[in-house]
């Protein structure tokens, strides 16, 4: 009697369990889900209050927002859309968003010229993939250069001199290892697709006009690679940098154990709350790249899939989490920018020299906003190519293969994966 | 239960009750099975008779499968890094399952002993199983840093290492046996605590009766306890096989297969394809290769278990 009871108890709640999800839609509720990436708990508060104003607009719809942790919404997007329950609107990065509407699993976007024109090109030129907007343009940020000024001084360099390019800092860096014992920076070769950036970062062009091939095998392509694995070979950076990627750059520098750091004006909160001192001695300096000066932005977007069946509502709720307005409230309470350019060039962007040094690495990071460009646009399969770029690298600087040996492997990988397009 | 059930089927004379009987007698062990057999199939078989077919099709979890044939077949027996993961694979078991065989044996006759604060050294050694493998993997990660605990030992012992750090998990050479080592480590507990219960089962006085008879403790172990505890060496040799080719987690962490493949293992190389790349069909082609491989090695195993139990 009592394991009758039990089996009825269970089964029972299973039932509820289940029919909660439809609960909503009992009620005559239309459900947007809403999926965003690592945004809790911190801005809770900001993203709640953002979506209970466009319910308040939008009678009848509740939306389900979700948050997921950065490393797990690939996947979570990815099973969700291959088993037909994808979410209304999903907060993606480009890389991944062209994966997807390669696929075909994301709903191409009708602009007008006047939202066209809201946002900063560049950030539309993240969410083009063959000529078709699949999302629209969120928050944005470009990096920065963070220096210890500490070891900077030690080495006999002076505060406020920043490198302006990739040979200068392999100067100071020169300099910091002879004098200090400790590395200027970390390449952070281990990141995915690193290589590309850099490439990009140089102007080398990546891809011959007929899109079949790539192009950046020629002396130029060499040149930059034979900078990289020289730098890596005179002992300069970490050899560990060549698997290492940009987090592990942030705990040497958060040590003290390396100079500069290239990153958003986001990771000063990381530094004022790990390493207190070390904040007190940051300088700030533009981002460094390639000889050309070009200057690099990340864009976060907003997506909507295919199997989307509120793809109108989605759409507008897109709109009101990218507005100009939304995205000032958002900048206010995390060093990011905006993706809306007139919003960008608002006085809270803007501090004089004296202003802490949050504000001051908004404004500069603002600045640098209005000149910055996409450095690699959406690739068709761009994982793999940027893999077989990663591996070229890898090859030259561990010296199996020179740089036009490397170079050329990856072409013909490449040749070979864009072939199948 | 036996008894109600031998009251229900008690004959009562007609043909259609005795053929009822029959049925009922003949169904009941299977309907026993059948929760078991539901879960199987639909866990196990369905998957694995789908992956199969998927392995013959273009397909990236978005839009339906195209249908290949053999091609991503073909395409693995010409693809290098393929080749390159197998070999890693085929190194790592060379490296990881003796290893797991043989020290956590050592170990285990080792803490086999009745000495005061025993079930601490007991505990310790198990302690690294409860880890999480990520916690475990941060963790060595930062000891094999090129500012580590490990270059700082080696360093204290020669100084030009002091200067000349090794960069372990950065360099082809070495990457793959620090996965290696990580994985011992974490193994050591588990597979010690599974000797330990057989070794508690072998009665002392066939010890006492051997060193009566002059037997050293080397021949203690290698004529008495080795053979006593076959059983138990199969079935660490059969698990460790098995985990040791299903290997993720730590290479997930440590060295992202790099640098240059050369901790790509194939089930490391299945995800890249799969999650990374979305080539789901050629990462099913893969994986029919690692079900080969591990049904392979599991029929090894047995084989040489049957072998190792006749003599007994």
């Amino acid at each position: 009697m009592r394991g009758c009871l039990l089996f009825l108890t269970l089964a029972a709640s299973l039932m509820l369990t289940s029919c909660s999800n439809d609960s909503n839609r009992d009620k005559g509720e239309v459900e947007l889900r809403f999926w965003t990436m690592q945004l809790k708990p911190t801005f809770e508060p900001y993203i709640t209050g953002l979506l209970a104003s466009w319910e308040a607009q939008h009678p009848g719809v509740k939306v389900r927002w979700v948050d997921l942790p950065a490393n797990e919404i690939e996947n979570k997007t990815l099973t969700a859309a291959a088993s037909g329950r994808a979410p209304d609107l999903i907060n993606l990065n480009p890389m991944f968003a062209s994966k997807l509407a390669s696929a075909r699993a994301l709903r191409p976007l009708a602009l007008t010229p006047e939202s066209k024109s809201l946002y900063f090109p560049a950030a539309w030129e993240a969410n083009t993939v063959n000529g078709k907007v699949i999302g629209y343009p969120w928050y944005l940020s470009t990096s920065i250069t963070l220096y210890n000024q500490d070891i900077w001084e030690r080495a006999g360099l002076t505060v406020g001199q920043w490198p302006q390019n990739y040979r200068e800092l392999a100067t100071a860096a020169k300099a910091i290892r002879e004098k200090t014992g400790l590395y200027g920076f970390v390449p952070a070769f281990g990141d995915r697709g690193k290589f590309l950036d850099l490439l990009a970062s140089e102007n080398v062009p990546l891809l011959t006009e007929d899109k079949k091939h790539a192009a950046f095998s020629g002396p130029r392509g060499v040149e930059v690679l034979t900078f990289w694995a020289d730098l890596f070979h005179s002992g300069l950076v970490p050899q560990e940098s060549l698997t290492q990627n940009h987090r592990e750059g942030i705990d040497r520098f958060q040590a003290g154990q390396v100079a500069v750091l290239p990153a958003g004006p986001q990771f000063l909160k990381m530094v004022r709350q790990n390493s207190p001192e070390l904040y007190s001695r940051i300088g700030l300096g533009p981002q460094v790249g390639g000889d050309t000066g070009r200057v690099g932005m990340q864009v976060m977007n907003l997506v909507i899939p295919t199997a989307s069946e509120q793809h109108q509502l989605a759409e507008d709720l897109a709109k009101h989490v990218t507005s100009g307005e939304s995205q000032l409230a958002f900048c206010r309470i995390v060093p990011i920018l905006p993706s809306v350019q007139s919003t960008s060039r608002d006085d809270f962007f803007k501090a004089p020299p004296d202003a802490p040094l949050e504000a001051r690495a908004r404004a500069l990071a603002a600045d640098q906003l209005q000149r910055a460009v996409l450095l690699v646009p959406p690739l068709y399969r761009q994982s793999e190519l940027a893999k077989a770029l990663d591996n070229a690298l890898q090859r030259a600087v561990l010296r199996q293969q020179t740089p036009q040996e490397a170079l050329n492997q990856a072409a013909d990988e490449w040749s070979q994966i864009l072939a199948s397009s | 239960m036996v008894s109600n059930t031998r009251v229900l089927l008690e004959p009562a004379g007609s043909p259609f009750r005795a053929r009822t009987r029959d049925v009922v007698r003949i169904a009941l062990p299977y309907l026993f099975l059948l929760p078991a057999a539901v879960i199987l199939c639909v866990f196990l078989f369905l998957p694995l008779g789908y992956a199969f077919v998927l392995s013959f099709t273009d397909f990236n979890a978005l839009v339906p499968p195209q249908w290949l044939g053999v091609a991503n077949y073909q395409r693995l027996v010409t693809d290098p890094v393929f080749w390159t993961t197998m070999r890693n694979t085929v190194v790592y078991l060379a490296g990881v399952v003796p290893a797991l065989v043989i020290l956590p044996l050592l170990l285990a006759v080792l803490v086999n002993r009745s000495l005061p604060g025993i079930a601490f050294f007991r505990a310790a050694y198990y302690l690294p199983v409860v880890i999480s493998m990520v916690v475990a993997g941060l963790m060595w990660k930062w000891i094999f840093a090129e500012n580590g605990l490990l270059n700082y030992l080696l360093g204290l012992v020669v100084p030009w290492l002091a200067d000349h750090p090794v960069a372990w998990l950065s360099r082809p050479e070495t990457a793959l046996a620090a996965v290696m080592v990580v994985t011992i480590w974490k193994g050591l507990g588990y597979y010690m605590v599974i000797y330990l219960a057989g070794l508690q089962t072998i009665p002392s006085d066939i010890y006492e009766s051997a060193a009566i008879d002059g037997a050293s403790r080397w021949q203690a172990l290698w004529r008495l306890t080795v053979p006593l505890l076959w059983p138990s060496i199969t079935f660490v040799a059969i698990v460790s096989s098995i985990s040791a080719l299903k290997t993720f987690t730590e290479i997930y962490v440590m060295t992202d297969g790099g640098p240059l493949n050369a901790s790509t293992t194939v089930v490391y190389y299945l995800y890249q394809q799969s999650f990374q790349n979305l080539n789901m069909g050629y990462a099913n082609a893969i994986g029919m290769v690692l079900f080969v491989l591990i049904l392979v090695f599991s029929v090894l195993n047995v084989r040489a278990f049957e072998k190792g139990q006749a003599p007994n």
